[in-house]
């Protein structure tokens, strides 16, 4: 590629050709106070509520508050340049992030500034961060599933396309792994994932992109980062900012699964700069609105009509709680916010069950309607299987004399148990759940030990691969059970050549 | 919650403006204070030592009647009603307020000129006249100053507003056009 020095003075002469200079009035403001993320100026008596605000060193900032006397400001970015007496000056714009396909496979900040180091995003389309929710008419209800690959999701707690399923639990329980791997098996699904981390160790986040790029999911994924070292704001604004970025795929009929990893971290930024800001605490020192700043950023995750395109988006919100205690301020306003949660129990997680998934607190209240037939018909029973085999188990502790049903009952729930477990970054496809949930229910499993239960799901996968893959096609095509005839010679032909490793059950 | 300086002065500067208005007054009076804040001037912590427990009331009321000695009624009762409530701190505050009232009241615009260099006067009074037109105001008070870093042209500021108006502003417009 070549460039002449003359076209480029041409267009330079073009441009000034059509400069015209006019006189810039502009509306200021003196800065009064500067503190951690926040600013008060005196002045800007026109500014609005979230009105985009331009420091005399070039950093921005939104308007929060606005006062008899004066407008409380959030600094977005560095506020070390900003002092007592600065001007500050009214853009007439509010705050905005670049969208488009240009931030596929990216890492930014809350601003829409490239983090990864891989140059400038080429996108010249902007949303606002703060949109209003698409309304009744623009909505559909869920009827798409969202395959997470995960076993005890898919058939206990089913997402669909546009739901807003809340993932809760202590710290340290794989709340992240669970959005990970749900982003792993989004690949090749036709949908764009955005992962949101806000106040995630850096090096955390780090680990997770590179997570995301051995498994080939940077291609479909943007990663939003808001690190504990930047200021409040950022951290506050971050969900919004991803927000903005998967409606833009939304509006124009795309599917969008986006993370907010995790919105207690959000609560508490938000919690700092009104209390900074000196607007009245709550309950837990959380501000009066702290409800409305989780419910506005849920709501804009929907389905949308067939007239506007069909598209969606399905929020996966965390929350993080203090020793299980899911009846705090923040947990109990998320969970009456979202369609469901998934629970995740520290007890579980510590006795090997992964994913620790709590099938009796958790709930779907959507998601049944997009779950495929196939599912449905052999996930029916398993909640039942799992909860009286819960109410059995430490009953069972204390005698050796059980009737046979009792035995047979706990050991179907042992190997329910053992079925849902499923290891890191291994999703499972739903014709595959489908199969082995399908020789669970029927009884293939009962015979066999249980700790030979994850290699049992492994091979017969395998085996039925090989040999029987029309089975597959068929739950694939019609999203509905094969012939039952077929599915037991299939699973039975199997079970007679398997070779447990032990000859006694454990 | 104390109430913050500028509400304050803006409650205050309103009631006495109400009042001496009422009686046509507002010329003299505001003489009058223009004197007394140069006495709160001169003398820096005057208002600190009035509202404090530095000094005994009766010592207090002795400087106090210092002050109100030749005032006239509605000035030695606005400086007796602030004492008494405390605010005498904010007096200056206050008077500034009533400053801004008046100027208000009187159609008259005060505004800060920044040119690269020196203008002649009837430069000035043709920007003062322009202004006035553009903000419809009576007159317009300017306060010029030099900087030569704008390089050329000329930087109004008024209320809160600026009109920019300089070569330097204009040559960062274009650069931001010809980088984008």
């Amino acid at each position: 590629m070549s460039i002449k020095a003359e076209e480029i003075s041409a267009l330079i002469k073009q441009q000034l050709e059509n400069y015209q200079a006019e006189l810039n009035v502009e509306e200021t403001g003196t800065v009064t106070y500067v503190g951690d993320g926040i600013a008060r100026a005196h002045g800007l008596d026109n500014a609005l509520s979230g009105e985009l605000l331009e420091f005399s060193n070039g950093v921005y900032g939104m308007v929060q508050n606005l006062e008899s006397n004066d407008v409380g400001i959030v600094i977005m970015g560095s506020f070390d340049g900003i002092h007592e007496g600065d001007t500050v000056k009214r853009t007439g714009r509010i705050m905005e992030v670049p969208v488009g396909d240009a931030l596929i496979g990216r890492v930014v900040n809350p601003l829409g500034e490239p983090l990864d180091g891989n140059g400038a995003i080429q996108t010249d389309k902007t949303r606002p961060i703060e949109h209003k929710a698409p309304g009744v008419m623009e909505r559909k209800s869920v009827d798409q599933p969202l395959q997470t690959g995960i076993k005890a999701i898919d058939s206990l707690v089913p997402i669909g396309r546009g739901q807003r399923e809340l993932i809760i639990g202590d710290r340290k329980t794989g709340k992240t792994s669970v959005a990970i791997d749900t982003i792993l098996n989004q690949k090749d699904q036709d949908m764009i994932c955005i992962y949101v981390a806000i106040g995630q160790k850096e090096s955390t986040v780090r680990t997770q992109v590179e997570t995301l790029r051995r498994f080939g999911a940077m291609d479909y994924t943007i990663v939003v980062s808001a690190g504990p070292s930047e200021p409040a704001p950022m951290l506050y604004l971050a969900p919004y900012a991803g927000a903005a970025m998967g409606e833009e795929f939304m509006y124009n009929g795309k599917h969008v699964l986006i993370v907010y990893d995790d919105l207690t971290k959000q609560a508490d930024a938000y919690r700092e700069l009104s209390l900074i800001l000196r607007r009245p605490p709550g309950r837990e020192a959380y501000p009066g609105d702290i409800f409305y700043t989780h419910s506005r950023l849920l709501e804009r995750a929907a389905k949308l009509s067939d007239d506007l395109g069909g598209g969606s988006m399905t929020a996966l919100p965390f929350v993080e709680t203090r020793a299980g205690d899911i009846s705090a301020y923040i947990p109990t306003n998320v969970i009456s916010i979202t369609d469901g949660q998934v629970f995740l129990d520290s007890d579980y997680f510590y006795s090997g069950v992964r994913p620790a998934i709590d099938a009796g607190t958790s709930v779907s209240r959507v998601g049944g309607d997009a779950q495929i037939k196939a599912m449905k018909k052999v996930a029916g029973t398993l909640r039942l299987d799992l909860a009286s085999y819960r109410e059995l188990e430490s009953f069972a502790q204390f005698g050796s004399d059980l009737d046979a049903a009792t035995q047979a009952k706990l050991s179907r729930g042992r190997r329910t148990v053992e079925v849902l477990k499923q290891p890191l970054h291994k999703p499972l496809v739903v014709e595959h759940q489908v199969m082995i949930l399908y020789a669970l229910t029927h009884g293939f499993l009962d015979n066999v030990p249980v700790d030979d239960i994850l290699r049992f799901q492994d091979e017969l996968m395998d085996f039925v691969e090989s040999n029987h893959k029309d089975l597959f096609d068929e739950i694939h095509e019609t999203h509905d059970l094969p012939d039952s005839e077929k599915m037991d010679a299939a699973i039975k032909e199997f079970a007679e050549h398997f070779k447990p490793t032990k000859t006694t059950e454990a | 919650m104390s109430l913050d300086k500028m509400t304050i002065a803006k409650r205050y500067s309103k009631a006495l403006f109400d009042v001496v208005a009422e009686h046509d007054q507002v010329t003299s009076t505001r003489e009058e204070l223009h004197q007394v804040r140069q006495v709160f001037l001169d003398n820096d912590g005057l208002g600190k030592i009035l509202t404090d427990k530095g000094l005994k009331h009766n010592e207090k009321l002795e400087i106090l009647n210092l002050l109100t000695k030749s005032a006239s009624p509605y000035v030695s009762n606005l400086i007796k009603m602030t004492f008494d409530y405390g605010r005498i701190g904010n007096l200056t505050d206050i008077i500034d307020a009533f400053d801004d009232l008046c100027d208000a009241n009187q159609h008259i615009v005060r505004a800060k000129l920044t040119t690269a260099v020196q203008i002649s006067d009837t430069q000035r009074d043709q920007i003062s006249q322009q202004f006035a037109k553009r903000v419809g105001a009576k007159q317009v008070i300017l306060d010029s100053n030099i900087d030569d870093s704008i390089i050329g042209g000329a930087i109004l500021q008024a209320n809160g507003l600026i009109y920019d108006g300089s070569v330097s502003s204009q040559i960062n417009k274009i650069k931001q056009m010809l980088i984008s």
